[in-house]
């Protein structure tokens, strides 16, 4: 879901960048000192993770981890996708620096509003929690899908027909996360309950 | 103690770069090369995965005006004459694709390109009726294979100019120039689909690597400043 440099108009560029700023700056004032590694890794995960590609009838869909980052970073998980899409940009060519504030707003827009909305539920023990954390990996991708097609229809494309395309093709992707976000918190609250704790008290 | 936190995450990061081994880009690839008198176009997300019915536009790259458009077939591959007016102007072609999602990318061929590749044929059609009054010659097909078609053409040629002696220096210097642009073409064809290859390659390990470091030292330089402003030194 990285859009490639040259599609957005440059009224949905600005409004990307400017979104995205707020958001990192958010996520920054809300990380503190003990969890930087933390982020560093689940960043280095999300970095990692579109390299995994479900190839999905004429489109190439990856994982996102988006939801994932959401649920054990909550805020912070701005600034991590932010860095590593940065990344990814530099490194890859996957998107493209000017598009890089459409894209990191659509990837961790998505993944800080699933953990607050989810929040209560992963504060939860047993099912419930593991309900959330699916959802949190389910629905971050929707969105995130939802949202790149938003961008694309600002710039042009048709909403209807672009959001169907990228939702259908991503719906393999949501069931995927949804398990593996569900895994991991479940882990996590066994083995580091503090690391989920802390993430979604605040 | 933090190490200790992370061990589970890391695990699992370890996993993720394992099965990411053999992964494939989340990019679209556009190359073109000059075949005859035909741009080829191919277009792919990586080496095995093309993009199919991607939308392709061909700019002229200076004026920036529209040439014409269409879309790639089930191979990812595209195909198009250069228009006539584009080859008397000698500009530069941009071929843009769209595989649609948010997904583009663009390529150029220059009109040096086009230029030399298409000498094989032009001269050809023009030259060979006025020197041979054979029946073979003029009916040879301008934008078939050219190398095929060259050394049959000169050679008749020959056979039947060399006797009288008329136009032959003239008539060679073009010929000798066609066939081997056509026979040059031929052998660098192979080159030029490894090259596209090697271009449509995803990321490699020591990107990947790469970024892992970038990130690693990133979260150091982060966390030395936040250290420095914690606990100021004594």
């Amino acid at each position: 879901m990285h859009i490639s440099e040259g599609v957005l108009s440059g009224p949905v560029l600005a409004g990307g960048w400017a979104l995205s700023a707020v958001g990192v700056g958010l996520g920054l004032k809300r990380l503190d000192y003990d969890r930087l590694m933390t982020v560093a890794i689940l960043s280095a995960a999300f970095f990692v993770g579109s390299l995994i590609h479900v190839p999905i009838g004429p489109v190439s869909a990856h994982l996102i981890l988006n939801g994932l980052l959401g649920a054990i970073l909550g805020p912070a998980a701005f600034p991590a996708i932010a860095v590593a899409l940065l990344l990814q940009a530099v490194l890859f060519q996957y998107g493209g620096l000017i598009v890089l504030g459409a894209n990191v707003f659509d990837m961790a827009g998505p993944a800080v509003a699933c953990a607050f909305a989810f929040g209560p539920l992963l504060r939860r023990t047993g099912k419930a929690r593991a309900v959330g954390a699916f959802c949190c990996g389910f629905f971050a991708v929707l969105l995130a899908a939802l949202l790149t097609a938003c961008a694309l229809a600002l710039s042009g494309e048709g909403f209807a027909a672009t959001a169907k395309a990228i939702v259908v093709a991503h719906v393999p992707i949501m069931l995927v996360e949804g398990a593996v976000t569900a895994m991991a918190v479940g882990f996590l609250a066994k083995v580091r309950p503090e690391l989920l704790a802390q993430a979604l008290t605040r | 103690m933090i190490l200790h936190r992370i061990k589970p995450i890391a695990a699992s990061l370890a996993l993720l770069t394992v099965l990411a081994a053999p992964a494939l880009a989340h990019r679209v690839n556009v190359f073109a090369y000059v075949e005859g008198n035909d741009v080829v176009v191919e277009c792919s997300y990586s080496r095995s995965e093309r993009v199919r019915f991607g939308e392709i536009e061909v700019f002229d790259a200076a004026s920036g005006a529209a040439l014409l458009s269409g879309k790639t077939d089930e191979k990812g591959g595209f195909r198009f004459p250069v228009p006539p007016a584009v080859r008397a102007a000698k500009a530069d072609l941009r071929i843009v694709l769209k595989a649609g999602e948010g997904h583009q990318n663009a390529t150029e061929v220059k009109a040096a390109e086009y230029l030399s590749a298409a000498l094989a044929d032009v001269p050809m059609t023009s030259a060979a009726p006025v020197a041979t009054p054979a029946p073979s010659a003029p009916s040879s097909p301008p934008a078939g294979p050219v190398a095929a078609a060259g050394p049959v053409a000169v050679v008749s040629a020959q056979t039947q100019t060399g006797g009288q002696g008329a136009a032959v220096p003239a008539l060679d210097a073009a010929a000798l120039e066609r066939i081997v642009e056509a026979a040059v073409e031929k052998k660098i064809a192979p080159l030029r689909s490894l090259l596209a290859g090697e271009k449509e390659k995803g990321p490699g390990l020591t990107e990947i690597i790469g970024g892992l470091g970038w990130l690693v030292g990133l979260a150091g330089i982060a966390a030395y400043f936040a250290a420095k402003g914690k606990k100021p030194r004594p």
